[in-house]
């Protein structure tokens, strides 16, 4: 057993302050879902805990038409019930709707699967493709960084001692783009992803041709990825499925992933082809 | 036969107060002044223990006990729930606390303190040398010749149960073909809603301790804590609360001895509840088994001989190992008819965790093979899989090689036609060799659809391998209802709605004046075996209907005397007494009973009964499933499950259906996701969470439907024999089939994980 210290702030400057004093020893608490169960997993190199549940301004979601922020605070539950992110990011609620169980949706937030940094998370994979832009609030001030140089490792990020997510900010994907989320484990629901791919792609308007085509996998690698030359394969293509194949290879190509108690790196790196495969079949077939 | 409240879904006595949550759980409950335990375990698989230093523990204020091997009574003894009988070899391995680590979470000392914190903090205090010894986790390692010892017994093999009927060698030589096969089937948990282990113990000043126990069996826990703590029956008083399910868990021991010895060293009561990480280290789950099966048989489909040769992995300790051997034996021999049959069960020590009891007693694990090749027989020679099982299985009249009885009744026949009809069995199932699925699905036909049946027999009681003793009392209170005073070991599965019912059906007052002992109390109710073998129906209602019958019979003498008709002449239904020929003549029980309290001769009428039944029918299903195997992830779908079970009458349908429909998830996750996994270098387990250990939930779950056949048993309760463990024993073995009859591959080995059925599709696609 380890001593505990524990703070409610009352803003976010002093929650700044709090955590930039404690250094490496402390660690900002969301929703709680995946810090208190490390915490139960046993001891670990931090004891202070600063929880962010009473700053009003890190929960919440403004769109002015183009741009949408969601606070870092926001319940994975509240996003998945917003207009707005339904209309323009219908995948983040796919893939939100496969987050954990009702009531741990009810309690997780965006930004704690984020700041998580698990190669696994479902929510955090969707905004690799959204290119979100995460803003970050520290002792040296603000800052925004792209979601795809978020993360430096395996619950690492680039994150230093002090320093809060805030929100995280997208724009709505150009007219006619379609995603598709597609999450692969031993059951349908209360999972954790074996593999998970998600893909947009934009055609060229008035042709047969994919404009741009954005993948990205989880679970498969140190850290979640954007599978850039198998974008690259798709980008002014018309589709078949000697196209669709290729990219897919070049996914599976692309990935690193690891055995462990839940699968084999040898079956994971099969999944991302048939999984990226399928997430571009279905995308391309669905309505433009 | 026409009953009034018996084959009526009646509501359950236990809806209310589960349903609200205002039932009050062993766990929920406080006692002035409670301390708290925690037991500390082993990290090591194997380990000798050089020494153990708790002064430090002991120091720390607010620690009341520390116990170590030092402290426990040193009498040897056995957790598995058994009366002495025939069946029961009871090997005594265990202590309170381990001399020696032999699993990881072995547990080696206990602490009680005034709260969880200072008890935790406590067990980090406890400082531990061992001499760590190789870690023996598969069977080949433990019965290598040059394994270390895991116990001080001459080998890690400690039993083998031996059966041989006619000449096997003989019959393999008469058969056209001969089928040899080996399957595996991994460790499982019953991961019940509660976790397993949760005991409260209360010492009081006349040197008894009380204990409230999450259990499913009042009586043998007693016996069992009185032995390994060295005191009297008389001394412990075992309490069952409502218990969050159990799926045999919960078979015997669990940790009311650890708690008690706390508690009483304490002189205060001590709550000692098991987490769920402890409940997956800690207590038993379903063995592990490699059986090889060799069946010799002719052209036309009738068996010259039939081999079973199987390896049980216990765990650590015996428990119910080498008893286990004996049911492990049964199912086998009384599911097929053959002259020549031979058995060899060995079981085994490894550094796992024990193993126990789980819904079904060895029986998923045996069908599981014996269906698997049933299915690749009847393929090989041509013929239907229901004929070919209809054709050689016993029925009713012939001798059940399980008991060595006659076989009462069967509808197994009415199984298999009902739900080969709900299935689509002749529409659906694919032809030939399997793998010629006429439905594909998905783009490009990667999804290919199959279907797959399994049968089993189950037993209701385990007469004649061990006791089936129960004791019922009932009383008729003044106002014309009753108590039923009865060892109530339901642990979720509805048995004490069944045996209200029963009684109240016997009794003829309606099913609301009836009620039932819901807790368990040993010093209240009379020796009942508990929950286990799907026994509570059978044999638990054959006493409680013989108590309700001597309880009328004193009601109708009583009547007769006020009605001046002889008693034979009367009858009693829904709480009125009448006179047979002459309806005019009644009184209601109410009257009677009044009169008996206080009329001319003050009694209270009392019916009492301890026995044991007369048989064990078995009962039947057959179980179909249709599956979708998408050949490019492996992932098995299960579509439908049609469960077909004769069940003898149904006291409760819905009851009835529920138990199935609970049980066949269980199944499916046998099947496909379920295993208890750990390192195989070190013995450390893998996935002893809910995270990781994958059970169904409620969105994985195809549409089952439940079909009830009721084939009326001789000697049980108003026809009456189980359901409580069969609805997940064919589960497994009809999905295999499904999957072979989709894909053409037989899996031997469970669960049948994507991983596995592509890299299986692969291997076929390069060969
Ligand atoms: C039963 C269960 C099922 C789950 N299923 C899924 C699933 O299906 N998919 C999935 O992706 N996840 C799943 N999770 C994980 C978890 O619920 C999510 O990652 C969730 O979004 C985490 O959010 P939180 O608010 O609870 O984070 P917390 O646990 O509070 O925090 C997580 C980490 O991020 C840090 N952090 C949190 N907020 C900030 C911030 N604003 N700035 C800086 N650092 C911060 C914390 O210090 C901590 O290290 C599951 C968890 C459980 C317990």
């Amino acid at each position: 057993m380890q001593e505990l210290n524990y703070w409610e702030p009352g803003n976010l400057l002093e929650a700044v302050s709090l955590l930039s004093n404690l250094g490496e020893k402390g660690r900002p608490l969301a929703g709680g879902t995946d810090l208190l169960v490390k915490m139960k997993q046993g001891p670990a190199n931090w004891n202070g805990i600063v929880n962010l549940k009473g700053l009003t301004e890190l929960k919440g979601i403004a769109f002015d038409g183009q741009t949408i922020t969601i606070g870092a605070l926001t319940r994975v539950s509240d996003m998945m019930a917003d207009s707005w992110v339904g209309l323009h990011f219908p995948i983040l609620v796919e893939a939100a709707r496969s987050l954990g169980t009702p009531q741990i949706r009810n309690i997780a937030t965006i930004g704690g699967n984020l700041c998580n940094a698990s190669p696994a998370a479902d929510v955090a994979l969707v905004f690799l493709i959204y290119e979100a832009r995460l803003h970050i609030m520290g002792p040296k001030g603000a800052r925004k960084v792209p979601v795809q140089e978020f993360y430096t490792g395996p619950g690492q990020t680039v994150l230093e001692p002090g320093e809060i997510l805030t929100a995280v900010e997208m724009d709505v994907p150009p007219l006619n783009s379609k995603g598709v989320f597609v999450k692969h484990g031993k059951r349908k629901s209360h999972e954790i992803a074996l593999v998970n791919v998600a893909v947009l792609i934009t055609p060229q308007p008035g042709t047969k041709l994919i404009a741009r085509a954005r993948i990205a996998v989880g679970a498969v690698a140190s850290t979640q990825l954007r599978l850039r030359e198998a974008e690259e394969s798709l980008s002014q293509t018309v589709v078949t499925a000697d196209v669709l194949e290729r990219a897919a290879e070049l996914a599976e190509a692309a990935v690193n992933p690891i055995d462990d108690v839940r699968s084999t790196a040898a079956y994971r790196r099969q999944m991302v082809r048939v999984l990226t495969k399928r997430a571009l079949q279905k995308a391309w077939g669905g309505e433009r | 036969m026409s009953y009034s409240v018996v084959g009526q879904s009646v509501p359950r006595v236990d809806a209310r107060e589960k349903v609200s949550g205002s039932a009050i759980y062993t766990g929920d409950m406080v006692l002035p002044h409670m301390l708290v335990g925690k037991v500390l375990r082993s990290p090591h698989a194997h380990a000798k223990i050089i020494s153990i230093d708790t002064s430090k523990a002991r120091s720390l204020p607010g620690v009341k006990v520390v116990l170590t091997y030092e402290d426990t009574p040193k009498i040897p003894w056995n957790s598995a729930g058994f009366p002495p009988s025939p069946g029961a070899i009871l090997v005594e391995d265990q202590y309170i606390l381990s001399d020696k680590a032999r699993y990881v979470g072995d547990g080696i000392a206990a602490v009680a303190a005034v709260d969880e914190d200072t008890a935790i903090r406590a067990l980090d205090l406890i400082e531990i040398e061992y001499e760590v010894l190789p870690a023996l986790m598969t069977l080949e390692r433990a019965m290598a010749a040059e394994a270390h010892l895991i116990h001080d017994a001459e080998k890690n093999i400690y039993g083998h149960t031996p059966v041989v009927i006619g000449d096997v060698e003989a019959g393999f030589a008469a058969a056209d073909y001969v089928f040899e096969d080996t399957y595996y089937v991994p460790k499982v948990n019953q991961v019940s809603m509660e976790p397993c282990g949760v005991a409260l113990a209360a010492p009081d000043r006349d040197g008894r301790v009380t204990i409230w126990t999450s259990t499913q069996m009042p009586h043998l826990v007693r016996r069992i804590t009185a032995h390994a703590l060295g005191l009297n029956i008389g001394q412990v008083r075992i309490i069952k609360p409502p218990v969050g399910g159990a799926f045999g868990s919960r078979l015997g021991v669990v940790n009311e001895p650890i708690a008690a010895l706390l508690a009483l060293k304490a002189g205060k009561p001590v709550m000692l509840k098991y987490t769920r990480e402890e409940a997956f280290l800690a207590t038993e789950s379903r063995h592990p088994i490699s059986m090889t099966l060799k069946t010799g048989v002719k052209k036309d489909g009738t068996f010259t001989a039939r081999q079973l040769t199987s390896y049980i992995d216990g765990g650590a300790y015996a428990t119910h190992t080498p008893s286990f051997a004996g049911p492990v034996a049964g199912w086998f021999l009384a599911m097929y008819k053959s002259p020549n049959i031979k058995v060899d069960n060995y079981s085994i020590y490894t550094n796992a965790t024990q193993c126990g009891a789980f819904r079904g007693y060895g029986n998923p694990q045996v069908v599981f093979a014996v269906e698997s090749q049933m299915d690749d027989i009847a393929r090989k020679l041509g013929i239907d899989p229901l004929e070919f099982r209809l054709k050689n299985h016993p029925c009713a009249g012939e001798v059940w090689l399980w008991s060595g009885w006659a076989i009462e009744s069967c509808g197994l026949e009415e199984c298999m036609a009902k739900g080969a009809k709900a299935i689509g069995w002749s529409e659906k199932r694919n032809e030939g060799a399997g793998g010629n699925s006429r439905v594909t699905t998905g783009a490009a036909g990667t999804k290919k659809r199959g279907l797959g049946m399994g049968y089993m027999m189950h037993v209701s009681g385990a007469r004649p391998m061990l006791h089936e003793t129960s004791a019922a009392i009932v009383k008729i209170n003044e106002d014309g209802g009753a108590n039923l005073i009865y060892s109530n070991s339901d642990c979720g599965q509805g048995s004490g709605t069944a045996l209200t019912q029963i009684a109240a059906e016997e009794l003829g007052i309606p099913y609301e004046d009836l009620v039932m002992t819901k807790t368990a109390d040993t010093d209240v109710s009379g020796f009942d075996i508990g929950s286990h073998a799907s026994r509570q129906v059978y044999s638990g209602g054959n006493a409680v209907k013989g108590a309700a019958a001597v309880a009328k019979q004193k009601l109708l003498a009583m009547a007769a005397e006020m009605l001046q008709t002889p008693a034979e002449e009367l009858v009693v239904e829904e709480g009125q007494v009448w006179v047979s020929h002459d309806p005019s003549k009644t009184l209601s029980v109410a009257e009677v009973a009044h009169a008996a309290h206080f009329g001319s001769h003050g009694h209270q009428i009392i019916g009492a009964i301890s026995e044991e039944p007369a048989g064990n029918p078995p009962v039947y299903a057959a179980q179909f499933a249709e599956v979708e195997v998408d050949t490019e992830t492996g992932v098995v779908e299960v579509l439908k499950v049609v469960a077909a079970h004769d069940v003898g009458t149904a006291i409760n349908p819905a009851a009835v259906e529920g138990q199935i429909q609970g049980a066949v998830q269980q199944g499916i996750g046998y099947a496909l996701t379920e295993e208890y996994r750990c390192d195989l270098e070190t013995g450390r387990p893998l996935n002893p969470n809910l995270a990781d250990y994958k059970i169904l939930t409620s969105v994985d779950m195809p549409p089952v439907e439940t079909i009830l056949v009721q084939a009326a048993s001789e000697t049980g309760p108003f026809g009456a024999k189980s359901v409580g463990e069969s609805g997940l024993v064919a589960t497994a073995a009809a999905i295999a089939n499904a999957v072979y009859d989709a894909i053409g591959i037989r899996f031997k080995e469970l669960p049948i994980t994507p991983e596995k059925v592509l890299a299986a599709l692969h291997e076929r696609k390069e060969s």
